[in-house]
């Protein structure tokens, strides 16, 4: 397509997907493990999925830091990459809440 | 300030631009590709079913004024509620917005027209003529009754025999294809036929907004269309997706339904939170604030609008902690939707605000909307909606997000744009007795619902008891519903009264910054404009008098065809020069015999619906016949000093990322056939399940091969495109290879009992989606033969080619898929 468009869309949303990734990997993960051999291991399947895409994100942000620095005049996909960094962290740390006090499996 | 073409014009310039884009007129007006005509039809059709469906709202509230009512039936209630969800859902709410950009954003983006006109037109009719008929079936006593999501086992055979369900699943199911056509249409006019100079930092906020939508469309409608497929074939062959006797899971059609349902709610809401970004800055006579934020706020929500739907799933029995998971994730939605929000009023704090009949709208919009976003938080508490399930408070809730946020700032859209059509304004002094009927009769209607519903008045049933508290909150909300009609009625008829005014001069009457209040003619603008900001007109004063001149881009016609600029999808450079179809009748054919084939279905007229069906396969094959034609000139002058490329092949054509995002729908509509087998077979304790069985080996290896043999035979074409003979023997190899790779899965599937159990039925289901595939891929193939045969596929003409290659190798990675899921599966599984 030109303008080198998809990489700088895969840049600018690339911590987003991170986010769905992770919420799709903890939600198949407790919905389907539970009740199966590896309900054991949801205890730290779990919150390893959420440190790691938490530390993916932290890295990309940390990447764009050191690639822009403070210059100005950023494409608005390049904005995009810190903003949707931003968001999917939250989203993330959000998400991954619910760990700190219910089980994997049925109530506490 | 230098222009790209000097004055004065040519004199035959501005005639035989004209006439390339001349109209016809009279009932011939039908046959129009315009997107500027077919957007009005469609907002036209899209605010009957508005309408439409506010009479069966209407209707049901006269039902509920008094406990024990008999004016309606259980059985009318149960039709007149499903139809009007329905209705509202997917013929007014995603329709209207889509119409509305269908219209808007050619003028907006500063193309002449978008990039495949006939398919906005196909889009138009399949959805006009599908919708009106499906409304149709109220006045025959044979409407769906089983809600607007449809759950089965209700809507399965067993429990209900009618036709009602079918009209669903196929009308509806198939409407849904002109969202998705549409869809494509705007990701790849949005990308590529901006204005030079407007980069996506400067592209219209509204723009950003649709972007986003047509990608959500994308992955989310695939969901329901899967559903609706599967749902139908269970009614009609007694495949048992969803009949849990069987194997199957009833919970199966709802996460399949809010996969998409729910993402549709943004769907609805974005276009017109883009909206109201365009409109904020006019009232209030300052840019956006925070433009850059309110893109991401748009993108953030488009993907976290994907992982809510369980949310409507809470009283169904899935674990606590995914419910959990996404309870928190209804909640994350909350932070880039409130930062449009205090985009929005720091816009309005920092500007000087009017007060007139789009501002009213406008915070109209921001207090129900607000209210909306609340009860939504409320209601994302797993406890709370557990008390408040399947009562009005829902019916409050999601009327005060829907309305408020998306039907307030389609009326404010709709006073804003409305000088687009003819010049004419609507009337401001009856604007004000509009809204106050609008905004107090909404009200006054739902209010009054949470307080029922937390009195556990429930939804969707067609009386109450009396001495339960609810005759009073029922009669205000009815009175409410008729204020609000009232409204709706007097904004109409100022509607009709403008619309009948003389025709005038249409200016800038809201001292808008945006294109597409430049001056236009019937071939849009004379200029294409280069945009140098995201408030041109604001910023550049002169452009519409420079635009008016010529003195911007293709000033005129180089083929004395319809043509616009391609240009490129960030930096909006130009790339080529594209030429667009002109009109025909052919999408108005190809759609009718589409609706033919899935309404007469329906009513099990199948000589007549195969008959409209081929219909509709010959009017796609004329109409792509005239297509992919060799360039007239290689090169065209758009300017003084500038001529760039006519027409483009391979990946720098816009057919081709056309194809791309087609597929990308085909492959979200497989994978949710996928998920369905996987979901089944979770369910099993042996899979596959007794009296079941994997095909020999054999099959599924000499399957794999040929469908590689047929991807390789077809992608050698491009290399032998000088020889015809050499074209029709490799296109001919590629047909008998994916035709034998099928017959050999049948063949080890011989044993497969679909009506037995679920798991067989879903592999029936992929099978058979294949097979449509494999089909489709003789089609194609034959057509690139008689297409070569007659020496029009060429070196310089060649989209037919690249368009076919990428269908057949995606049918061989969905083959392979198929192969490997359903042999390998069952190991992993065990």
């Amino acid at each position: 397509m030109g303008d080198r468009f998809f990489r700088q869309l895969l840049q600018g949303s690339a911590p987003l997907m991170v986010w769905a990734l992770h919420f799709s990997a903890v939600y198949v993960l407790a919905e389907a493990g539970c009740g199966t051999a590896i309900e054991p291991a949801l205890h730290w399947a779990l919150p390893i999925a959420s440190v790691l895409a938490l530390a993916t994100i932290a890295l990309m942000l940390l990447l764009r830091g050191l690639r822009v620095g403070g210059r100005g005049g950023e494409s608005v996909l390049g904005t995009a990459s810190l903003g949707s960094g931003v968001l999917a962290l939250i989203g993330v740390l959000w998400t991954s809440l619910p760990m700190l006090w219910l089980p994997p499996c049925g109530w506490p | 300030m230098t222009f790209p073409n000097s004055l004065p014009r040519p004199p035959e310039e501005l005639p035989r631009l004209a006439a390339a884009w001349q109209s016809p007129r009279g009932w011939r007006l039908a046959s129009t590709v315009k997107n500027e005509h077919i957007g009005l039809l469609y907002i036209g059709v899209a605010l009957l079913m508005f309408v439409a469906a506010g009479v069966l709202a209407l209707l049901m509230r006269m039902q509920l004024a008094l406990p024990e009512n008999t004016l309606l039936g259980a059985n009318t209630y149960n039709q007149v509620f499903t139809m009007h969800g329905t209705v509202m859902m997917f013929l007014f709410a995603v329709p209207v917005v889509e119409a509305l950009s269908v219209y808007l954003l050619p003028g907006m983006l500063g193309a002449r027209d978008l990039p495949f006109p006939r398919l906005s037109a196909y889009a138009f009719w399949a959805y006009g003529i599908g919708s009106i008929v499906f409304f149709c079936t109220i006045f025959f006593g044979v409407s769906p009754d089983g809600g607007w999501f449809m759950y089965p086992p209700l809507t399965g055979k067993e429990y209900s025999p009618g036709p009602g369900a079918d009209w669903w699943l196929l009308g509806i199911g198939f409407i849904e294809i002109s969202a998705i056509a549409g869809a494509i249409e705007l990701i790849i006019g949005i990308l590529l036929t901006r204005a030079p100079g407007m980069t996506l930092g400067k592209m219209p906020i509204y723009a950003w907004a649709m972007l986003v939508v047509a990608f959500m469309i994308v992955f989310a409608f695939p969901a329901i269309i899967a559903g609706s497929t599967l749902l139908e074939l269970e009614r009609l062959l007694d495949w048992p997706f969803f009949i849990a006797q069987r194997g199957g899971d009833p919970l199966l059609w709802q996460h399949l339904f809010w996969f998409f349902g729910h993402p549709e709610v943004y769907i609805i809401f974005l276009p017109a939170a883009g909206m109201v970004s365009m409109m904020i800055p006019v009232v209030a006579r300052t840019p956006l604030v925070g433009y850059r934020a309110v893109v991401i706020a748009l993108v953030g929500v488009g993907f976290f609008s994907f992982a809510l739907w369980v949310h409507h799933m809470f009283t169904a029995g899935l674990g606590t902690l995914s419910m959990a998971f996404v309870t928190a994730a209804s909640m994350a939605v909350a932070i880039p939707t409130g930062v449009q929000v205090f985009a929005w009023i720091a816009t309005l704090w920092r500007g000087r605000v009017q007060i007139n009949s789009i501002a009213l709208f406008l915070l109209g919009f921001f207090f129900i909307f607000v209210l909306g976003g609340l009860t939504g938080v409320m209601v994302a508490v797993q406890p709370f909606d557990t008390q408040v399930h399947d009562t009005h408070f829902i019916v409050a809730h999601l009327h005060y997000v829907l309305i408020g946020g998306m039907v307030f700032p389609v009326f404010a859209g709709l006073y804003y744009w409305m000088p687009l059509v003819n010049g004419n304004r609507l009337s401001e002094r009856l604007a004000k007795w509009v809204f106050g009927l609008m905004f107090g009769g909404f009200n006054i209607a739902f209010f009054p619902m949470h307080i029922s519903g937390l009195l556990g008045m429930p939804r969707r049933v067609y009386t109450y008891a009396p001495g339960q508290g609810l005759e009073l909150w029922n009669l205000v909300s009815t009175i409410g519903a008729f204020v609000l009609a009232a409204g709706v009625l007097l904004f109409f008829v100022d509607v009709a009264r403008t619309l009948l005014r003389r025709q005038q001069e249409r200016g800038n009457p809201w001292q808008a910054p945006t294109t597409e209040w430049l001056p236009v003619h019937q071939f849009s603008m004379r200029s294409i404009p280069n945009v140098h900001s995201r408030e041109p007109l604001w910023d550049h004063p002169g452009l519409p008098a420079e635009v008016e001149a010529g003195r911007h881009w293709l000033p005129g016609t180089s083929s004395g065809l319809r043509e616009t600029l391609i240009t490129s999808p960030v930096q909006a450079r130009i790339l080529h020069l594209l030429r667009l179809p002109t009109d025909s009748w052919l999408p108005l054919i190809a759609a009718a015999g589409t609706a033919g084939f899935f309404l007469l279905a329906t009513v099990e007229l199948y000589p007549i619906a195969y008959a409209c069906g081929i219909a509709a396969i010959v009017a796609v094959v004329l109409w792509l016949w005239e297509l992919d034609n060799p360039p007239h000139i290689a090169m065209a002058q758009i300017g003084d000093a500038v001529s760039v490329p006519v027409g483009a092949r391979g990946s720098a054509s816009h057919a081709f990322w056309g194809m791309v995002v087609l597929l990308v729908v085909d492959a979200t509509i497989f994978a949710s056939f996928m998920f369905a087998h996987v979901h089944v077979s979770m369910l099993l304790n042996i899979c596959p399940p007794p009296g079941a069985s994997l095909p020999e080996p054999i099959w599924p290896l000499l399957a794999a091969a040929l469908l590689a043999a047929g991807s390789v035979a077809i992608a050698l074409v491009r290399r032998v495109l000088g020889s015809r003979i050499a074209v029709g023997a490799l296109s001919l190899t590629a047909m008998v290879c994916a035709g034998s790779a099928f017959a050999a899965q049948m063949i080890g599937h011989g044993g497969l009992e679909p009506t037995a159990d679920a798991w067989s039925a879903t592999i029936a289901a992929m099978l058979s989606y294949q097979g449509l595939h494999v089909a489709l891929l003789l089609i194609m193939g034959t057509y690139l033969i008689v297409r070569s045969a007659s020496g029009r596929l060429r070196a310089d003409a060649h989209a037919t080619l690249d368009t076919t290659t990428l269908m057949w190798h995606y049918t061989t990675v969905q083959g392979l898929v198929v192969l490997g899921i359903v042999n390998f599966l069952p190991g992993w599984m065990n």
